[in-house]
C-alpha cells in the first residue's frame, strides 16, 4: 500500500523535495495543489525575464511530462481551501477532495508589501536588498530613469556592513540608478494609476510605477488551521518534521532554528534532508544553512556569506579597500576559523571564502592569504578548481559538486557549456557559477574544449546586433564606412557590410548616406545574379493579380531579350531567366512594371486566394486586403526575406500560415498571424491577434512587420525572430504596447516608406552608375593615336 | 615590350567597386581601391564567376556566387583556405589623368 502525499504549493523547494524522494522511495502516491496555473518554474530567474533576457517558457523547470512520469495527481490552478486532520483530506477551491496519510507544507512565502496606503517611465523600486537591486537592474534595461528607495541607511543592509553600503551604493550610482535611503514610503499618490511617492519625511518623488521588494512573509494562514506550531513559519525541527506527526513542510514557508530562508541553496538542503525523514533515511538532520548570497547584476560585483558586520565579541576583522577601483573586502574570523565575508567590486574569490565557511576548517598559515589566494593558487587558477575536492559544490542553486560535472564531462563526451548546462543543470539557476563550471569544463575536456559562441555580427565588427544599433543611433553613424571605421576593421567584408547597410537604412528611416558598395550585386543592379553570371527578372504583381496587357509586355520582353525561361513562381509572379546585366534597365523602361524585389532582403509578395468576390467558401475580400497590404509594404527592406499572404477563409488556399505574416479571414474577423515557414524547415505560423476590422487587421501586421525590422537580426527570418523573442513578449511589445509606441512604430514605418522608392522606375530612366550596366566592349583600336606608348 | 591600351575613364569607377570591360575578347576586372586601380581576369577560378559584381574590402575581392576572396594584387585565393594554391591572372593597370590604361 503506498503512502498517500499530499503536497500544499508547486514550487522549487516542493519540487526539490519529491525529486529526492523519488530517488530514494518509490512509495509515495502524490497530489499537488498548485495555487498557480504554470508547472515549476526558476523564480530566481524572473529577474532576467523583467530585464527582458529570457523568455517565460525559458524559465521551466519540470514540463508536464515530468508529473505524468511520475503519476501526480498536479492540480494545476486549484487552491488548497479547506484541511480536516480527522479525515485527513484536503479540499480543493474546486471542490476535489485528496485524502493523505502525510501533508507536505510547500507554500513558499508572500512578497511583504509594507503598510502604504494607496497601490510608465519614472520606475521606482522600494527596498534595495538583493531582489530590489536586481529589479531596478531589470527595469533600467527597458531604458526607464529608475530609482530606489530603502529603508535602512546602506542597500542590502542584511548582506553588508555599513563601508561594503558605501562601495555598493556608488557603483549601483554609476549603472545610472538613482538611491534614496533611510527612506520610510508612507503613501502612493495618484488615482487609479500611481504618479509619485510620499516618505515619512514629507518628501515627494515621481513614479509611473512601482517595484515592491521588501523582502518575504511564510504563507501559513492554512497550515494554522492545522493545529501544527505556527511562529513566523511554520516551525520544524532539524529533520524537517512539525509538531504534528503527520505533517511537514519546507521551503520559504518554514522556520527553523528561529530562521526563514528566502534563499535557494537552504531550500534545497532543505528539501533533501525533509525527503530522507519521509522515507525513513533519517541521519543529522538539518543545522541551518551558512547564507551566502551574490548579486547578480552585470558589472557589480557583489558576495556576501555568513557573519559579515563583524562586531561580536571575539571577532577579528581583515580588510581591504581601494576606493578608485571601487575594491571592498572585509572578512570576519573567529576562533581562528573564517566566520563571514564580504566582497564587493571583485567576487572572483568568492567560492574560496565560502568553501572556508561552511568546512570551519583551522585557518592556521593560511590567515596570511585571506583576501588574496596565495600566488601559486593564481598562477594556475584552472588547477586550483582542480584541486577542489569531488564532494565540493559547484553549484549551490542546483546542488551540484565538482565529482558530478568532472564525471558528466568524461562520460558524457561534454565539450561545451550548453552541453554542460543541459547534462547536469549546474549554473541553470543564479548562474554565478558560471565561470567556475566554465574552468572545470576547459580543463577537463582539454583539447576539445569549444567556446559557445558569442552572437556577434561578424570578426570585422565584433558586437552583436542589438548593441550595433545602439551604437549607430547614439553615435549618429549613418554610413557603412563611419560604422565600420569607428568600430570595427575599417574595411569589412561581404558578411557584415549588407548588414550594416540594412541597419542604417532602418535606424535612420531611409535617410541613411548610401554606399552602394557595401551592397551585394543583387541590390546594386536590383535583380538576382544566376550561376552563370546572368540576372533574373521578377515583376511585382500585388496580390498575385496581373492583366492581359502586363501578359502581354512580359512576353515581348521575354522575346526581345531571350530570356532563357519564363517560370511562374511559387509566389504568384512570372520570372524571367538568364538575361543580361546590360538588358536589364531596358527591360525594367519596357516592362513599366515595379520591381518586385526578388532579388533583395525585403518585402517580398502578399500571396492571395480570390476571396468573397468570386469563391464561393470566401468570407472576407482577400485580395483588396492583400494589395492594399503590398501596397503600404512595397519598396521596404527587412532583415531578411518576408513573404506574406492574405486568405478570405480558414481553407488557407495561399498558404498563409507558412508565411511570414499572414492574415487569415473568418466570418466577421481577421486573425494576423506571424512567423509562419516553409523552407529548410516547416513552421505554423503563431497567432499574434483576432481583429475585426480589415483595418485594424492591417495595422497589426505592420507593428509587428516594423518590430521585426527594427529588432530582427539580419539574416534571422521572422520564424527564427518571433521563436527568439517569444510570441508573448512580440504581442506585449506590439499589439498591446502603449498607444504612443505603437504610434512610434507606425511614424517610423511611414518616414521609411516615404523614403522608399522603387529601384527599377528610378533607373530605368537614369541609372546611377552609368557603367554599372554598360558592357565595355573594346577591340584593338586601327586608329594608332589611340594607342599609347609608355615606353 | 606589349602596348598600353585606353580602356576606360577613371572617374566612371566607384570607389570600392569593379567593372568589366571586353579587351580584344578578354574580359578584365577593374577595380577602385580608393588610393589605386587594379585589374584581374573577370573570372572566378571557382565556377567562372564574375568578379566586378563582388564586394571589394581590404584589397581584395568577394566572388558574388560563392564568396571565394581573391587578393587583387596578387590574383591569389585566399579564402577558402584549402584552396590557396589557385589563381587568377593579374594585369598592369595604369592611371594616367583621368584615363585608366591596361597592358594586355
Amino acid at each position: 500500500m503506498k503512502t498517500k502525499l499530499a503536497m500544499i504549493g508547486n514550487g522549487m523547494a516542493g519540487i526539490a523535495c519529491l525529486e529526492e524522494i523519488f530517488k530514494l522511495s518509490s512509495e509515495f502516491e502524490v497530489t499537488i495543489f498548485s495555487e498557480e496555473p504554470h508547472v515549476n518554474y526558476n523564480r530566481i530567474l524572473l529577474s532576467s525575464v523583467l530585464a527582458g533576457e529570457k523568455k517565460l517558457d525559458d524559465i521551466y523547470l519540470h514540463p508536464l511530462e515530468w508529473y505524468e512520469k511520475h503519476q501526480i495527481d498536479l492540480k494545476l490552478g486549484v487552491k488548497a481551501a479547506d484541511i480536516d486532520m480527522k479525515k485527513k483530506t484536503v479540499t480543493g477551491s474546486d471542490g476535489s477532495i485528496a485524502t493523505f496519510d502525510k501533508l507536505l507544507f510547500a507554500t513558499g512565502s508572500s512578497p511583504f508589501i509594507p503598510p502604504i496606503n494607496g497601490v510608465d517611465k519614472e520606475g521606482v523600486v522600494i527596498g534595495g536588498g538583493l531582489l530590489g537591486l536586481e529589479a531596478a537592474r531589470g527595469i533600467l534595461n527597458q531604458e526607464t530613469n529608475t530609482t530606489v528607495v530603502h529603508l535602512a541607511d546602506r542597500l542590502m543592509d542584511v548582506q553588508v556592513d555599513s563601508i561594503g553600503g558605501d562601495y555598493l551604493k556608488s557603483s549601483i550610482e554609476k549603472m545610472g540608478v538613482n538611491v534614496l535611503l533611510s527612506k520610510i514610503t508612507t503613501q502612493l499618490n495618484g488615482n487609479g494609476r500611481v504618479t509619485g511617492l510620499t516618505f515619512k519625511d514629507g518628501q515627494e518623488i515621481p513614479a509611473d510605477f512601482v517595484v515592491i521588494a521588501c523582502g518575504i512573509r511564510p504563507n501559513v494562514e492554512l497550515a494554522k488551521t492545522t493545529g501544527a506550531e505556527i511562529n513566523k513559519g511554520i516551525v520544524v525541527n532539524d529533520l524537517m518534521e512539525t509538531s504534528h506527526p503527520d505533517i511537514f513542510a519546507v521551503g520559504e514557508c518554514v522556520e527553523h532554528r528561529g530562521k526563514v530562508y528566502g534563499l535557494v541553496a537552504p531550500l534545497y538542503d532543505q528539501a533533501k534532508i525533509l525527503a530522507k525523514t519521509m522515507t525513513g533515511q533519517k541521519d543529522e538532520g538539518y543545522e541551518g544553512s551558512v547564507l551566502a548570497s551574490k548579486l547578480k547584476i552585470m558589472g557589480i560585483d557583489v558576495f556576501s556569506a555568513g557573519s559579515v558586520q563583524g562586531q561580536e565579541a571575539e571577532e577579528e576583522v581583515v580588510k581591504y579597500e581601494d576606493p578608485v577601483l571601487g575594491i571592498y573586502k572585509k572578512c570576519v574570523v573567529k576562533e581562528d576559523k573564517l566566520v563571514g565575508a564580504v566582497l564587493v567590486g571583485e567576487a572572483e574569490d568568492a567560492n574560496r571564502l565560502l568553501e572556508m565557511i561552511r568546512s570551519q576548517e583551522e585557518l592556521g598559515e593560511k590567515r596570511t592569504s585571506l583576501l588574496f589566494p596565495p600566488p601559486e593558487a593564481e598562477a594556475g587558477s584552472k588547477e586550483d578548481v582542480m584541486s577542489l575536492p569531488d564532494t565540493h559544490t559547484i553549484c549551490g542553486c542546483l546542488g551540484v559538486t565538482k565529482g558530478d560535472i568532472v564525471s558528466s564531462i568524461i562520460s558524457g563526451g561534454i565539450k561545451t557549456m550548453a552541453e554542460l548546462k543541459e547534462e547536469t543543470k549546474a549554473s541553470t539557476g543564479c548562474g554565478t557559477c558560471t565561470k567556475t563550471c566554465n574552468k572545470i569544463l576547459k580543463t577537463v575536456s582539454g583539447a576539445d574544449f569549444s567556446e559557445d559562441e558569442k552572437d556577434i555580427l561578424c570578426k570585422c565588427i565584433p558586437f552583436e546586433h542589438e548593441q550595433l544599433r545602439v551604437i549607430i543611433e547614439s553615435q549618429e553613424l549613418k554610413s557603412v564606412q563611419d560604422v565600420l571605421e569607428v568600430y570595427g576593421n575599417g574595411h569589412g567584408c561581404p558578411k557584415c557590410k549588407p548588414a550594416l547597410s540594412y541597419l542604417v537604412d532602418q535606424i535612420w528611416c531611409g535617410g541613411h548616406e548610401e554606399d552602394r558598395s557595401s551592397r551585394f550585386i543583387n541590390d546594386r543592379v536590383h535583380g538576382n545574379i544566376q550561376k552563370n553570371g546572368k540576372f533574373s527578372v521578377i515583376p511585382r504583381m500585388r496580390g498575385g493579380i496581373t492583366s492581359p496587357d502586363e501578359l502581354r509586355k512580359i512576353a515581348d520582353v521575354a522575346d526581345k531579350y531571350e530570356a532563357k525561361m519564363v517560370k511562374v513562381t511559387g509566389s504568384q509572379r512570372i520570372d524571367l531567366l538568364g538575361v543580361r546585366k546590360a538588358d536589364l534597365p531596358k527591360i525594367w523602361k519596357e516592362l513599366d512594371m515595379p520591381s518586385g524585389h526578388a532579388y533583395a532582403k525585403a518585402v517580398r509578395m502578399v500571396k492571395s486566394c480570390v476571396g468573397e468576390d468570386f469563391c464561393r467558401y470566401g468570407t472576407q475580400n482577400s485580395i483588396g486586403a492583400a494589395i492594399e497590404l503590398e501596397t503600404r509594404l512595397e519598396n521596404l527592406y527587412t532583415p531578411a526575406k518576408v513573404k506574406l499572404g492574405v486568405v478570405g477563409c480558414p481553407r488557407n488556399c495561399a498558404e498563409v500560415t507558412v508565411k511570414d505574416i499572414g492574415l487569415v479571414g473568418f466570418e466577421g474577423g481577421w486573425d494576423v498571424v506571424i512567423g509562419g515557414a516553409s523552407g529548410k524547415s516547416v513552421r505554423a505560423a503563431d497567432i499574434l491577434i483576432s481583429v475585426q476590422e480589415e483595418e485594424e487587421a492591417l495595422q497589426m501586421a505592420m507593428l509587428f512587420f516594423q518590430y521585426y525590422r527594427e529588432n530582427g537580426k539580419y539574416l534571422e527570418r521572422t520564424y527564427d525572430f518571433v521563436e527568439r523573442i517569444g510570441v508573448e513578449k512580440i504581442r506585449a511589445k506590439t499589439v498591446y504596447a502603449s498607444e504612443e509606441e505603437k504610434k512610434g512604430f507606425l511614424d517610423r514605418l511611414h518616414k521609411s516608406k516615404e523614403k522608399s522608392f522603387d529601384p527599377w522606375k528610378r533607373e530605368a530612366i537614369k541609372p546611377e552608375n552609368p557603367l554599372q550596366f554598360k558592357e565595355l566592349d573594346l577591340v584593338e583600336p586601327t586608329d594608332k593615336s589611340a594607342l599609347i606608348n609608355k615606353k | 615590350m606589349k602596348d598600353w591600351m585606353k580602356i576606360v575613364d577613371a572617374n566612371l569607377i566607384p570607389i570600392n567597386e569593379g567593372r568589366k570591360v571586353s579587351v580584344n575578347g578578354v574580359e578584365v576586372g577593374i577595380f577602385n581601391l580608393g588610393d589605386r586601380f587594379l585589374a584581374v581576369k573577370n573570372s572566378c577560378p571557382h565556377q567562372k564567376g564574375p568578379l566586378s559584381d563582388g564586394i571589394v574590402s581590404g584589397g581584395s575581392v568577394f566572388c558574388p556566387l560563392h564568396n571565394w576572396k581573391i587578393s587583387l594584387q596578387s590574383g591569389r585565393v585566399e579564402n577558402p583556405a584549402d584552396q590557396i594554391d589557385c589563381s587568377v591572372k593579374t594585369y598592369h593597370l595604369e592611371k594616367k589623368g583621368d584615363d585608366l590604361f591596361i597592358q594586355l
